[in-house]
């Protein structure tokens, strides 16, 4: 059975995580790497060998999940996650963790079933100069690095749709002039039941993401690049099941 | 590809620059230890798009030793910090005011986040605000039309332009707006207004800075 799960406590983008990278161009700067919008990209100057971002937490997080959503790997690089008690021993890292990573052509994720909560530093790094990448550089829209909420009972039923905002004006005789603008995706997730502790989470969350700001939800553990990016489409709403569970339904749309 | 909509379907994106300035006379600025005619100061913005002294256009003279040689120059060393070199009229330390200096350089924003010729644009141009273009009969002793392109909404939710409002003069500078189509490439934009910015309103969510026709008097 599909088990849910979400992502809503970034620590990479919390004010006090330092994120460094192994070059920045001028225009792509390393902070748009925690802006909400993930198509302003981080990118670096050209290719290393390898490139890498790296954060530093100033106190030791606990990760289980570690995402870039909007590289531009290619499939031949070589990708690594490194992670380390002490700064700059990256050529002897206490945890040298080149395993586990899912990834296809705009989402990287690792997955650590129990949390590694002893690592100030992290380091993602990317080689991908054999055969070049043919943009010359590497890039990245956003990163998440954090635990996750998988919530007692999972969704029920999934529903959704496709949001066209283009402008569209029309003759006298129907026929359309159209301003054509991006669509995306929305996704309905009907829950049937919430314990006390997940409702108390789940509130948690809205009350810092609120309507702006995105995260990710996994929608079956089984498959970690089964990703969505996205942020609260509508206010958090619940109501009574039994014995203090609720039932609600939470509505989200793609990040953009 | 040039910009040629067929009429019925685009997918339309505006783009504007705007030449922002950084008042430099009243900066704290250092005398280079090997050109006593030289002196610097920090320039966090990267290389300046052009550096003025009382008005008038500096010439860049790409080193500090011809800058050393050189009335009215000045050259940009990026570094940690970037510095900017000049050589004032008179070849004293800038201050307060003797000359004016200002360092430029353009800051970019698209209706939705586009990189054209390089560089990347931030998508906060709100484009229920690109107004029409105007012309409209000049003077006998302007002559000829004058354009006039209204003004400009930059959304601001987020305080972005707060605190750049407050360092960079933004009235009375060049702005060029741009109009293409998505995934068309860069010869796809051609450019629909270019002239000055004029007043700038500014309130919790919004900047909107109104534009003027290019031969109009700014000082």
């Amino acid at each position: 059975m599909k088990k849910i799960r979400i992502l809503g406590t970034n620590l990479a983008a919390l004010a006090g995580t330092i994120v460094t990278a192994s070059s920045s161009a001028t225009d792509w700067p390393i902070a748009n790497l925690k802006t909400i919008w993930p198509k302003y990209v981080h990118r670096t100057l050209n290719l290393g060998t390898p490139d890498f971002w790296e954060w530093d937490f100033g106190v030791a997080p606990s990760i289980n999940y570690i995402i870039l959503w909007n590289h531009n790997f290619q499939s031949t690089a070589t990708v690594k996650l490194q992670a380390d008690v002490h700064s700059g021993h990256w050529a002897d890292v206490d945890l040298p963790l080149q395993y586990g990573v899912h990834w296809n052509d705009h989402v990287l994720v690792y997955f650590f079933r129990r949390p590694i909560a002893n690592c100030l530093y992290w380091r993602v790094t990317a080689d991908d100069s054999a055969p070049a990448n043919p943009a010359g550089y590497l890039q990245a829209g956003y990163a998440y690095l954090g635990g996750f909420l998988q919530p007692a009972y999972s969704f029920k039923e999934k529903g959704g749709g496709v949001i066209d905002p283009s402008t569209i004006l029309l003759s006298d005789g129907g026929q359309p002039s159209t301003n054509e603008k991006d669509a995306y995706e929305t996704y309905d997730y009907d829950f049937s039941a919430a314990t006390p502790a997940d409702l108390v989470t789940l509130i948690t969350y809205f009350k810092s993401l609120k309507k702006g700001w995105p995260f990710f939800i996994i929608e079956d553990d089984s498959y970690p690049l089964n990703v969505r990016f996205v942020r609260f489409r509508t206010d958090f709403n619940y109501r009574p099941f039994v014995a203090g569970y609720k039932s609600y339904r939470l509505e989200v749309e793609d990040a953009r | 590809m040039p910009f040629t909509p067929d009429g019925q379907r685009a997918h339309l994106i505006f783009l504007i620059d705007i030449e922002v300035c950084r008042r430099i006379d009243t900066a704290t600025w250092t005398i280079d230890p090997i050109n006593n005619l030289v002196w610097s100061t920090p320039c966090p913005e990267g290389i300046p798009s052009k550096v003025e002294a009382n008005g008038t256009q500096m010439v860049d003279e790409g080193s500090r030793a011809g800058v050393q040689a050189n009335d009215n120059s000045f050259c940009y060393i990026a570094g940690t910090p970037n510095l900017l070199y000049v050589h004032v009229l008179g070849d004293g330390e800038p201050i307060d005011e003797d000359p004016y200096l200002g360092v430029f350089h353009w800051r970019r924003y698209g209706t939705e986040v586009v990189e054209y010729s390089g560089h990347s644009y931030r998508p906060v141009l709100d484009s229920s605000s690109i107004p029409n273009v105007s012309s409209e009969i000049g003077g006998y002793h302007e002559g000829g039309t004058s354009f006039s392109f209204g003004s400009i909404k930059l959304l601001n939710g987020d305080g972005h332009f707060d605190a750049l409002l407050d360092l960079y003069i933004w009235e009375a500078k060049r702005i060029v707006v741009r109009v293409g189509e998505k995934d068309k490439g860069d010869a796809n934009y051609e450019i629909i207004f270019d002239g000055w910015t004029g007043n700038v309103g500014w309130g919790d969510e919004v900047v909107e800075i109104n534009t003027e026709d290019a031969r109009t008097m700014v000082s």
